[in-house]
């Protein structure tokens, strides 16, 4: 007969001795170790039944949810389904946004609160060309936005989380062009830009699933308006005249 | 709650996709089982909710590592059982300290004449308390997962990250800390003599 350790007592107990026929049958024909067994027995269900977990109420999962969305950062996804250019240019999309507000958001500074008997810091030109290009970078980033949401694939409801949030960021930035290219005098993009909003709007506050019908809905009006087309025209009418 | 592994998949497809609102159902379908496990590995309530809300942050940071093929509750009891380590390897030194006095004290009182079956399971929670307490994190963990979890030894150690050998040994030296400490409390008024 074998010897019995304390370890294989215990693998055994928890199911995952190597050989838990012989185990029985040596516990079967000597009580010593029979009663060895048994006491480690009664020790660990004494230990499993001892410690009393407190009870969560039903609203357990919501509370904990509570308390955690305001730590969380939106989750970027790498793996959508419709990305003709990547999810990279979404999660540069954020960081473009900020670094073109900060940059409008200078230009409108230095345009409404010029210091009196300073030199202003950047010239007219240098302020036109900045505007034109930041403008020029929203456009091309709304047009893939529009151009991605055309093309979503319509099988039942429509997964467009990722497009609301990419819209919201695009929003902000939209309504403070709209306001500085109506302030420059520049009629046509800010006319372009109110066009632009209604869509950006929508798409920032839709919900995370859209039924089919309503993506063709918006589809429709896209191109109704000939939104992609007027912006297509822009952008490159920005590259060869940007005082547009 | 019964929890479906493939409504689980399903949500953290949506979760990875940048779906928020499918990350939240994830969250309440899986918090009370995460308090559970924390609960027992950490000893106090306050510490374990501490362990839930840093599983699912984590959790959310991690969603673009997590492999599709995996099951999302086995991801997510690996990712709460390795923060409730960490936790508790922080507040362990003062949560023994805290036990010591209060196994003292228990012992104390049992010396009480005639304790009735209550009292004895009330006795047997403390002594079982102050038994987990002494142990290390990783005894402690690695005995959670095995006698509370269900776990097999082999998941054990992949959860934890430590060869075979290293986890039987750590639910051993768990096992015979809590006989140590219980057995004298059952052995007597069972008749039987505690064997070494």
């Amino acid at each position: 007969m074998r010897e019995l350790h304390d370890e294989d007592l215990i693998l055994y107990f928890y199911g995952e001795a190597e050989e838990p026929e012989a185990i029985r049958e040596i516990l079967a024909s000597s009580p010593e170790l029979s009663a060895r067994y048994e006491s480690l027995r009664q020790t660990l269900d004494a230990a499993g039944h001892a410690l009393n977990v407190p009870e969560r109420p039903d609203s357990y999962g919501a509370e904990v949810w509570e308390k955690l969305q305001p730590r969380l950062q939106p989750h970027r996804s790498r793996l959508l389904p419709f990305r003709p250019r990547g999810e990279r240019h979404r999660e540069l999309a954020g960081w473009l946004a900020a670094a073109v507000l900060l940059l409008a958001i200078g230009f409108l500074a230095g345009r409404l609160w010029p210091r009196p008997g300073e030199a202003v810091a950047l010239s007219a030109e240098a302020r036109e060309r900045i505007l034109t290009r930041t403008v020029a970078t929203h456009l091309e980033r709304s047009e893939r936005l529009l151009t991605e949401v055309a093309n979503a694939q319509t099988d039942g409801s429509v997964d467009l989380s990722a497009e609301r949030r990419w819209a919201q960021d695009l929003l902000t930035a939209n309504r403070l062009y709209r306001q500085i290219t109506r302030r420059e005098g520049r009629p046509m993009l800010s006319s372009l830009l109110d066009d632009l909003e209604p869509f950006l709007l929508e798409l920032a506050h839709s919900p995370s699933e859209i039924p089919a019908e309503d993506l063709e809905d918006l589809r429709a009006r896209i191109e109704e308006q000939a939104l992609l087309f007027k912006m297509r025209v822009v952008s490159q009418r920005l590259e060869r005249k940007p005082s547009l | 709650m019964v929890i479906d592994e493939n409504d689980d998949a399903i949500l953290m497809e949506r979760a990875r996709a940048g779906d928020t609102e499918a990350f939240r159902e994830l969250v309440e379908r899986h918090s009370a089982r995460i308090f559970r496990l924390a609960w027992r590995i950490l000893g106090d309530e306050a510490s374990a909710e501490d362990a839930v809300q840093e599983t699912f942050l984590r959790a959310y940071r991690s969603l673009d590592r997590f492999d599709a093929r995996s099951q999302f509750g086995t991801w997510l009891h690996r990712i709460a059982a390795n923060t409730s380590v960490e936790i508790l390897r922080k507040h362990q030194h003062q949560r023994f300290r805290q036990e010591r006095i209060d196994g003292e004290t228990a012992e104390a009182s049992s010396s009480d004449p005639g304790p009735d079956r209550r009292a004895l399971s009330q006795e047997v929670e403390r002594a079982v308390r102050g038994a987990l307490a002494d142990l290390s994190p990783m005894e402690r963990t690695a005995f959670v997962l095995r006698h509370f979890e269900g776990r097999s030894i082999a998941e054990i150690c992949g959860v934890l990250g430590l060869r075979e050998s290293a986890g039987k040994q750590a639910i051993f030296r768990a096992v015979q800390k809590l006989r140590r400490v219980l057995e004298p409390l059952y052995a007597p008024r069972a008749g039987r003599e505690v064997l070494p």
